[in-house]
């Protein structure tokens, strides 16, 4: 609720007010799933208070009502697609340090939900653990799909919010269906692969959002199209907006590898498990859909590097007159998260013991990570990676770098002089891959036809719809703004009238509970 | 004796494999090709070079050459060379040998992009894309390769395969064999699928990001192509002839000699076809998925 008042902080423009009312509908229907989740809970133990740790019978209807309803509940707070249509214009018109909050914690807190409730099972069928791995695998790829089509550069971070939520429930599943096949491995490395996740994801996702507040400050505009060539003007930010580019990627050496490395060898044990069933397949199918996850992450993150730090800027004459500049506050704020993403990277194992006592707390079993996970040689190759690194470049630098090295412009195939426009944009970029999957991207373009000899000036937008958004929220609401018209007679603004319906509501009160005593 | 011979695979066959394809297409086209060492005077050539830079690149472009060169370096480390042998191995390392091969494609479209040229950035987005799209496929036929060992690492999963997994599961693995192939040929920017020879940019994928590379870039470039090449054209060889004859030698001889084969086999594709339209790629590619995943399923019997 209070995150409706900090995403309101720029409330004079009609996108940010949109959002904000976007965000508070979805955030009460959210409280009431929750509210409901509560009342079967109430229902199944006699109690408010959290029942205890394995304490509630999965298997029973109760128990499949309270699994679906914290489910939607905390799905829509997470942004589990198609739950999720509140975050990406949330994300995207809020300020970006409250982003970067929203983003970092926000969402972890309906993850946090999933796992909490969960934990309160005991006899979990398998089923749901495929089910939430599904939904996972759902977020992530739609996700990541939504995220190339963006020009928006704060709503591309959004939606690699929801692929990632989309990575973590895919090792919750995993775990969960790692408990109902008592396979101690795969709950281990499913559980702590998401855990981890939500934890990476907090840092290189902040650090993101931070950089991308820098550039849209310096740059005056949230358009990748119109951006180029920042990287010698912000270093750091350029510096530590790769690294995290790198880690939210999955690739090697950074901490977003590490934890898709445990939910892969969790999918991979999945293989010498010894019945492979149709329940398993689906987790098999994780892996090239994280594969593909992953290689679409990297196409995005070329994208975002590509066109707005090197090239050449789009708005030269802006960034003329531009004065800021980075202070050492700003970079000390951006170095800590990238930091964290190196030193995670090269020394998982520091997260050894707090990811150990977490899975504890959620399925009691006591384990050596150690295990499961080559902390060692992870360490070991991702240093020697970067020593290697560190020699080539040293020879590298004195062999070449030193003897003349002449500078010259951009091959533009016989053009001599070049400006910005022969850049790549980043809409050209992402269309090889937006065409590909058109078939959830639905493309607005406007444009002006040519229809005169002497063409005047003329213009071309694409625009991509959020087809969940626009394809079935929207119409639904309208059906029922329009079907429920004579509820709104109801509430007249007349004082006298809401007294009468609270003296009904007491009275229909006092009947019941008359009722309950009799 | 084994670590010696697979050094001197690793320095040598990556050229041999390379001109062997390129005098195969040679003698199909009627022509003599090439010196067999031409790879070897060109990279010296390079070297020899000094760099020019472009205006408008950062140090990304030289980072992102080098860092492309270190991810083909580190898959050389964990995959099996000769007699089924790898340098190193550890749990997962099938997944951090793709990873690295994403880490380097990652910084070549980065070091691309760095010089704002409109050519490089459609190579980019062309190498990035379909490369995207071959991963679900590698990763499905490592799966059937690797199939129920614990350590989910090359050197176990190809140490398990023996002749009775190829009778008891011969059309799974045939099924990844092909899979794998084509895999190849899409990830090397081979024909039909790019042409590593075409300068023409409606056409060409991988060629156009290296078009502002110079002398040791470019050197640098062409060493880390002939070292992937090698890399998958190697696992391939494993998964063909799982079996080993017990004598270093003529293990050797016939590693080597399934390597002159499947090079022949790419040669002779190279030749008997021609480029499939761009917009065509991504269909054949989610084939390949298909094909790879029916395999993997079947394999795992």
């Amino acid at each position: 609720m209070l995150l409706f008042f900090l995403l309101l902080t720029e409330h004079n423009q009609p996108e940010v007010l949109d959002a904000g009312k976007l965000y508070i509908i979805l955030t009460h229907i959210c409280t009431f799933f929750i509210f409901l989740a509560g009342a079967t809970c109430y229902k199944i133990t006699g109690s408010f208070d959290f029942p205890e740790a394995g304490s509630i019978n999965a298997a029973t209807a109760d128990g499949f009502v309270l699994f679906l309803l914290v489910m939607i509940g905390f799905g829509i707070k997470a942004g589990i697609i198609p739950l999720h249509v509140w975050l990406p214009s949330a994300h995207a018109n809020a300020p970006s340090n409250v982003s970067a909050i929203m983003s970092g914690l926000m969402i972890k807190m309906g993850v946090y939900g999933i796992i909490r409730f969960l934990s309160f099972f005991y006899n979990i069928p398998m089923y749901w653990g495929v089910l939430i791995f599904i939904a996972g695998i759902v977020s992530a790829l739609t996700g990541v799909i939504y995220a190339i089509a963006q020009h928006d550069l704060k709503k591309l971070l959004a939606y690699h919010s929801i692929e990632n939520i989309g990575i973590i429930l895919m090792g919750i599943g995993l775990g969960l269906a790692g408990i109902s096949m008592n396979n101690t491995a795969i709950v281990v490395l499913g559980f702590a692969g998401a855990l981890l996740h939500v934890f990476n994801h907090a840092t290189f996702k902040s650090l993101l959002f931070m950089g991308a507040g820098v550039i849209i400050k310096y740059s005056g505009t949230k358009k990748m199209d119109n951006m180029g060539g920042l990287a010698k003007k912000l270093p750091v930010t350029f510096y530590t907006f790769l690294i995290a580019s790198i880690s939210i990627s999955g690739l090697p050496p950074f901490n977003g590898f590490i934890s898709e490395f445990f939910i892969y060898i969790g999918m991979f044990n999945i293989l010498s498990y010894h019945e492979v069933d149709a329940l398993n397949f689906f987790q098999l199918m994780g892996i090239p859909a994280l594969a593909l996850v992953g290689g679409l992450a990297a196409a995005c993150f070329i994208k975002v590097n590509g066109t707005v730090f090197m090239g050449q800027s789009a708005n030269e004459k802006y960034l003329k007159e531009q004065t800021f500049q980075e202070t050492n506050l700003l970079k000390f704020t951006l170095g800590i998260p990238a930091v964290i993403c190196i030193l995670i990277g090269i020394i998982p194992f520091i997260m050894k013991i707090p990811l150990e006592n977490a899975i504890f707390a959620i399925t009691e079993i006591n384990i050596n990570l150690a295990d499961f996970f080559p902390f060692k040689e992870i360490t070991f190759f991702i240093l020697l990676f970067y020593l290697i690194f560190a020699l080539a470049w040293f020879i590298f630098h004195n062999v070449y770098m030193k003897k003349a090295t002449y500078v010259d412009e951009t091959w533009g195939c016989g053009y001599s002089v070049t400006n910005q426009k022969f850049s790549y944009t980043a809409t050209s970029f992402a269309a090889t891959i937006t065409e590909l999957f058109r078939f959830i991207l639905k493309m607005e373009i406007k444009k002006d036809n040519i229809t005169e000899i002497f063409p005047k000036k003329s213009y071309f937008m694409t625009h991509i719809e959020d087809l969940f958004l626009n394809g079935i929220y929207k119409p639904s609401m309208n059906f029922l703004d329009e079907h429920i018209d004579f509820i709104r007679k109801l509430q007249a603004g007349n004082i006298n009238a809401y007294i009468l319906y609270k003296l009904v509501a007491i009275i229909l009160f006092i009947i019941y509970g008359i009722y309950l005593i009799w | 004796m084994v670590k010696i011979l697979s050094l001197f695979t690793i320095l040598t066959a990556p050229v041999f494999i390379f001109s062997t394809i390129v005098k195969v297409k040679a003698f199909f086209a009627g022509r003599k090709g090439v010196p067999f060492f031409q790879p070897y005077y060109d990279l010296i050539k390079l070297f020899r070079k000094n760099i020019i830079l472009s205006r408008k690149t950062s140090i990304i472009f030289i980072i992102g050459t080098l860092i492309t060169l270190l991810s083909s370096f580190f898959v050389l480390l964990f995959i099996p060379i000769v007699d089924k042998d790898t340098f190193f191995f550890f749990k997962g390392d099938v997944i951090f040998v793709a990873y690295m091969l994403a880490l380097g494609r990652f910084f070549m479209c980065l070091a691309a992009m760095d010089t704002g040229s409109s050519f490089e950035g459609m190579g980019a987005a062309r190498e990035a894309t379909f490369s995207m799209l071959s991963e679900p496929a590698l990763f499905l036929s490592l799966m059937g390769i690797i199939g129920k060992s614990e350590t989910i690492s090359f050197a176990e999963g190809i140490a398990n395969l023996s002749p009775s997994t190829w009778i008891n599961n011969g059309i799974g693995f045939i099924l990844i064999a092909v899979a794998f192939f084509i895999i190849i040929l899409v990830e090397n920017s081979r024909i039909p699928f790019d042409d590593p020879n075409t300068h023409l940019e409606l056409t060409m994928i991988h060629e156009m990001m290296v078009l502002d590379h110079s002398g040791p870039l470019l050197g640098i470039m062409e060493i880390s192509g002939l070292i992937k090449l090698f890399a998958f054209i190697s696992i391939l060889s494993h998964i063909i002839i799982p079996f080993s004859f017990e004598n270093l030698i003529i293990d050797f001889l016939v590693y080597y000699f399934s390597l002159f084969v499947i090079a022949v086999s790419i040669a002779f594709v190279e030749s008997s076809m021609a480029r499939i339209k761009l917009r065509k790629i991504p269909t054949f590619q989610i084939i390949v998925v298909v094909f790879a995943g029916i395999g993997m399923f079947l394999s795992l019997g």
